[in-house]
């Protein structure tokens, strides 16, 4: 058996070899593999607003924002290109004061100078997202009037009306640097093949179809401290693909689906690691415009029909994250959650058929024409359908184990896998019944409470897709400016939890569970990484999440195994 | 069907012939002893030649028993099936016992009434898909083929057309306007893009028959043009339209299970195709749980080896050369014994 | 001659048809090509990112003018920009994709032409005898099986499970495309698994065609007038017989060759190989309009200039067909 045993690891070891083998000619440096987007062949294209792809690499790492928020440890932000900001006492302005003797990777000063550009090129270029949220006198929405540069190093944001929370958009905003685009006309087009930024990997090197690198800015503040010469970007595309290159060594960090990574991931290599914290709240958006789901009584017993558990074990393999309160968000926002205050309202989402079934009996949707499904109380029959991607394997189930929920208790509700496009283009028009939809992530859960009841967000042919219920909730609306107009964290926290007990009460959406947030990475060659046990920051590598720049930064090469 | 009786002629011709003077011709009953042929059982007798020719081919034979119990079991599923197919009936990824005779998938669903249920869509879509498309395709060919002229040329230009129809973005097209890839939909498109071949190949078919002696007497004898392609044209190609139909259908089968696999199909609905998709979106054979992806696999390759089968007995009935029996090696060696070159058969 | 003006006229009108048509079934397809930027993001996209994206792209005028265009465009055989992979050219990308493709599918077309006719020869010629009663049959069926359970079947044994051959790309990652040794061993290394399942499941229609029109020859007349010469049967078999048996064969190949360019979607997929099916597949997922197009026109254009060089090869080779249709 031992022979066996050592056959088999040779072979393994040829294959390995020949996996990795030659393919890097290492030159001494350190380089961190990563792949924050599949893709069927590179292209040249660095600019960092376009969204289309090139964003994914060139933000964070080459592109620094003014400020990084630590959306695990709120207390624990990253100054970045300012080392301060403040929030005047009438909420009217926001000021940030620029960090001191930062170049960019040509060599030229970075200042505040640069920062008015950026603000004015977004205000002459919206078709270019560069994210400022300009206040638009006619339609009377957004939020900044304007920019102030102070001196080289600050500069002052005014506001339209008092806004606590207007930093959270601002500080993101990657600034651009002017000697460069201000010659550049149609910046949405432009390539931005010579990348230059601020951030400690700014030079494109070894570009091919294959693969190519992100190296050091020789005029990074930190590069004393940066033991990481290159970002090196792969190009991969399928899922054992990626798995295959984390295995084998070719791949340090990456962010793919699994299924079942007992067995398909972790054993393949003691280096293999992965951990699915939290993300956004996956719920059912219920059209409340139609019956039955404009009444309230059928929402709830809807919400106490579903299986969870089932859902989070079976249908999500395991890897989803319970939802303790019936308010549209969760775990991720766990340390807003008044327990006291929401535990009243935790039956909705315990599984009880039975008293769902009661509680439709109640309100009057009983069988009346005989075949066997129940029908609304005017006697019109119950029939609908649940829209789901077709690839979107997790929700398929999640929507199929729903309908079963449903059709014990007799209600005829059917799965409708679409098309994406068609899945996409479906929900503007307002007229549909249930979409099985994403939440939103953010350092608060005030954005997303706006998303979710900006009437604006709810006009047909204009719907988005967190307020695909419909239903204003004024109450909501009034708490959101009140929340935006104080400094005050625990006044915050206690209209927070006012708002999450109107949402429990009027269950415009219903909870299902925390999409995990996918993270594997290989101990092979780098220590540092986040652990369950060392939560120090959001440990994806996807364009988004702007703390990825820090935990790339907090990564150790282990010596020899470069 | 003429084929095979201008096939027969030539053995009772040499047996007719006296080989060597003074000798007695063999009556046929001896011959087919000599040759070592069973005269057609009873049952078959009575029965029209060319299906008895079919029922005692044994490959053809072999194609209809099998397709016979694939089509049976998936008329008869819902009698068949122990579990519903479209619901969870265990717990996930149960490897094959008494009660989930082929296991459970990763959520938990009856392997066995999936492929029962599944067998059900795949076979109706690909029957219907293949028919669908042999009939437009026998139609615009025959037409395009025996009338010549502008009708051929227009109808051409439609082949070429369809013939470079691009399936893929036209599923998703129609399947928007439905608003679901359901397999009615895949079978639709399949059946609209895929009877180019059968037009091209019977239009070559019908210019190559229409030379034939007998079509041109029936011209000369002044027969309808209609009655001309009805019952001289038609009846002469129906190998070739058989075969073709057999072939569009096995296609048509493959296509389907093909376009779901790689994701353009209704995951919510039960077929061979989505059977498996969704094993390889589960990873089911890296999991070990090898029952979720040969069941369909083997189903897929079983319904196309006895289609193939029954297309193979479709030929050699039709041009009875092609059989590759060892008959044929004895037929030599009778012939070889009366003296006649082997090599003309 | 004016046989074949005709022809080829018949075909330019299918093809005016095909690239109207390619340039309006992408669009009719629901969404656009910010739809999957969008939900790839999850929502962390505006309205005002989504609709800066489709006006970089240029695809926010009317139908119409975009159409015009479109054929503007393309009688400048300019493909526009990708937007899956933006900005990069269609053309450039569509090449890339099309090397790989020819050399997946050319060689396997060529291999599995090869194989299949050598054994159509073969159990022609021992009609009757072993290998003809077990592998016709066993061949034709494996051409029935699908490219996806082939494919899969390689895929898991050789590249999951024993890891004897690559998980997918044309060649590793860090060799550069070069005309060395080692960089044409890495390809056909990664290119093994895909050829050899679309040989598997392509061989058996040519074994099967070449057999049986073999068969037919054998009966003519000639044959048995050559044998009665005394020629060897070497020489008959590949002489006379072979060489007349493969003609139609060729013209089939000719129409075969046209679908190369089609990519083997199924098989591209399992293997990840970066060829045209997969890009295809890619685009249309993507809604990459220019890139939808300009394939479904290197398609049509291949299709119907396959089709061209076989109704030429059928006049040339059928003497019969020529008089047919010079009337």
């Amino acid at each position: 058996m031992k022979k066996i045993g050592h056959l088999l690891a040779g072979v393994a070891m040829v294959g390995i070899a020949a996996g990795t083998g030659a393919a890097f000619a290492d030159d001494g440096d350190v380089v961190l593999r990563l792949m924050p987007r599949h893709t069927d062949a590179h292209v040249e294209n660095f600019n960092p607003y376009n969204y289309g792809g090139p964003s994914g690499y060139v933000q964070d790492f080459a592109y620094e924002p003014l400020w990084i928020y630590n959306v695990f440890h709120p207390d624990q932000d990253f100054p970045a290109l300012a080392t301060s900001y403040d929030i005047s006492d009438d909420l009217m302005s926001v000021t940030y004061h620029l960090r001191e003797g930062v170049k960019w990777s040509d060599g030229e000063d970075f200042t505040a100078d640069d920062v008015v550009f950026t603000f004015n090129y977004s205000k002459e270029h919206p078709d270019f997202p560069i994210g400022f949220d300009h206040y638009n006198t006619e339609t009377d929405s957004g939020s900044i009037t304007g920019i102030e540069k102070v001196d080289d190093h600050t500069v002052t944001f005014t506001l339209n009306k008092p806004d606590s929370l207007a930093h959270y958009n601002i500080g993101i905003v990657f600034p651009l640097p002017e000697h460069i685009w201000s010659s550049v006309d149609d910046p949405k087009n432009f390539a931005n093949v010579d990348n230059v930024a601020t951030g400690p990997w700014t030079q494109i090197t070894d570009f091919s179809r294959g693969s190519f690198q992100m190296c050091r800015n020789p005029y990074y503040r930190g590069n004393d401290e940066n033991p990481i010469d290159c970002l090196m970007f792969p190009q991969l595309s399928g899922n054992e693909q990626v798995i295959a290159a984390i295995t084998v060594g070719d791949l340090d960090w990456a962010g793919d689906g699994m299924t079942d990574p007992e067995i398909t991931y972790t054993p393949k290599s003691e280096y293999n690691h992965y951990w699915l914290p939290p993300d956004g709240d996956t719920n059912l958006q219920l059209n409340t415009t139609k019956k039955p789901f404009s009444d309230l009584a059928f929402r709830q017993a809807m919400s106490m029909a579903i299986d969870r558990p089932t859902i989070l074990e079976i249908s999500t393999f395991g890897l989803t994250t319970e939802t303790p309160y019936p308010v549209g968000t969760g775990k991720f926002f766990e340390a807003w959650f008044d327990d006291e205050a929401l535990a009243p309202y935790k039956y909705l989402m315990e599984y009880n058929p039975e008293a769902a079934a009661a509680k439709l009996d109640e309100a009057g949707y009983t069988d009346q024409d005989g075949d066997g499904w129940r029908d609304n109380p005017d006697g019109s029959p119950i029939d609908f359908d649940m829209r789901v991607p077709s690839g979107w394997t997790d929700w398929v189930n999640t929507l199929q184990t729903v309908s079963e929920n449903l059709q014990d208790i007799g209600v005829n509700a059917k799965l409708r896998t679409m098309e994406e496009g068609a899945w996409f283009d479906g929900y503007p028009t307002g007229d549909y019944d249930v979409y099985i939809m994403w939440g939103e992530t953010h350092a608060t859960p005030w954005f997303i409470y706006k998303s979710m009841f900006n009437p604006g967000s709810m006009i047909p042919g204009q719907v988005r897709e967190q307020a695909m219920h419909q239903m204003r909730i004024p109450e909501i609306e009034t708490l959101l400016e009140e929340i935006a107009a104080t400094t005050d964290v625990s006044e915050q926290h206690a209209k927070m939890t006012e708002i999450h007990k109107l949402v429990a009460e009027n269950l415009p959406v219903l909870s299902m569970f925390a999409n995990p947030s996918w993270y594997q990475y290989s101990t092979r060659r780098f220590t540092g990484w986040v652990t369950p046990e060392n939560p120090y920051v959001r440990p994806m590598m996807h364009g988004g999440v702007h703390e990825r720049v820090k935990h790339a930064l907090s990564l150790k090469p282990i010596e020899g195994a470069q | 069907m003429t084929e095979l009786t201008e096939a027969m002629p030539p053995q009772e011709a040499v047996a007719s012939r006296p080989a060597t003077p003074g000798r007695k011709a063999p009556s046929r009953a001896e011959i087919a002893a000599e040759l070592g042929i069973k005269p057609p059982p009873r049952w078959a007798r009575g029965l029209p030649r060319g299906l008895v020719a079919f029922l005692t081919n044994k490959k053809g034979m072999a194609g209809v028993i099998i397709l016979t119990i694939i089509v049976m079991s998936a008329v008869l599923a819902p009698m068949i099936v122990p579990h519903d197919p479209f619901r969870r009936a265990g717990g996930p990824h149960v490897a094959p016992n008494a009660e989930y005779l082929l296991g459970t998938t990763r959520v938990g669903k009856d392997v066995f009434s999936q492929l029962i249920y599944g067998g059900r869509t795949s076979l109706l879509i690909g029957f219907v898909a293949g028919l669908a498309a042999t009939v437009i395709g026998v139609f615009v060919g025959v037409a395009a083929g025996y009338f010549g002229g502008r009708i051929d040329e227009i109808l051409s230009f439609f082949v070429n057309v369809v013939l470079v129809l691009p399936a893929l973005p036209l599923i998703i097209v129609i399947a928007a306007f439905v608003e679901q890839a359901s397999p009615l939909v895949i079978g639709l498109v399949l059946a609209v893009t895929g009877w180019g071949f059968a037009a091209r190949t019977i239009r070559t078919q019908t210019l190559a028959l229409k030379t034939k002696e007998f079509v041109l007497a029936a011209e000369l004898l002044g027969e309808k043009k209609w009655r001309i392609v009805l019952m001289e044209i038609f009846p002469n190609m129906l190998s070739f339209v058989v075969g073709g139909f057999v072939l569009a259908t096995i296609f048509a089968i493959l296509a389907e299970a093909g376009l779901e696999f790689i994701g353009l199909g209704d995951p919510g609905a039960v077929t061979w195709g989505t059977m498996l998709y969704w094993a390889q979106r589960n990873l089911a054979l890296e999991v070990g749980a090898w029952w979720e992806v040969w069941p369909a696999c083997i189903a897929i390759m079983v319904t196309g080896a006895a289609l193939v089968l029954i297309n193979f007995a479709v030929d050699e009935i039709t041009s009875p050369q092609l059989r590759a029996s060892r008959g044929v090696g004895r037929v030599k060696a009778f012939l070889k014994a009366r003296g006649r070159s082997v090599d003309v058969f | 001659m004016r046989f074949l003006m005709r022809r080829l006229g018949f075909y330019l009108a299918a093809f005016a048809v095909a690239i109207t048509l390619n340039f309006f079934i992408p669009r009719w397809m629901p969404g656009d090509p910010t739809t999957r930027i969008f939900l790839g993001l999850r929502g962390k996209l505006t309205p005002q990112a989504m609709d800066a994206l489709r006006a970089s792209y240029g695809y926010d005028g009317n139908l119409w003018d975009q159409f015009m265009v479109y054929l503007g465009n393309l009688a400048h055989l300019d493909f526009g920009v990708s937007t899956t992979n933006f900005p990069e050219p269609t053309s450039s990308l569509l090449f890339y994709s099309a090397v790989w493709t020819l050399l997946l599918v050319g060689l396997a077309t060529a291999i599995s032409f090869v194989i299949g006719i050598g054994m159509g020869i073969y159990s022609a010629w021992n009609r009757g005898g072993f290998f003809d009663s077990v592998f016709t049959p066993v061949n034709v069926m494996l051409n029935a099986f699908t490219p996806a359970i082939v494919a899969l079947i390689l895929f898991y044994a050789f590249s999951l499970q024993w890891r004897l051959f690559p998980l997918g790309r044309a060649h590793d990652l860090g060799i550069e495309p070069a005309l060395t040794f080692e960089f044409i061993i890495n390809v056909l290394y990664h290119a093994t698994l895909p050829v050899l399942s679309i040989v598997i499941v392509t061989f058996g229609s040519w074994h099967l065609g070449m057999r049986n029109t073999m068969i037919g020859l054998l009966n003519e007349d000639f044959v048995a007038l050559a044998k009665a010469k005394g020629l060897s049967d070497q020489r008959i078999r590949y002489r006379y017989v072979a060489r007349n048996a493969i003609l139609p064969q060729i013209t089939a190949l000719a129409l075969t060759v046209g679908y190369v360019l089609g990519g083997a979607l199924i098989t591209e997929y399992v293997f990840n190989y970066p060829g045209l099916g997969k890009f295809t597949l890619s685009a249309i997922q993507a809604r990459d309009y220019s890139f939808i197009q300009a394939q479904l026109l290197l398609l049509t254009a291949s299709v119907l200039i396959a089709n061209l060089i076989s109704d030429i090869l059928n006049l040339i080779l059928d003497p019969r067909l020529r008089s047919r249709t010079q009337e």
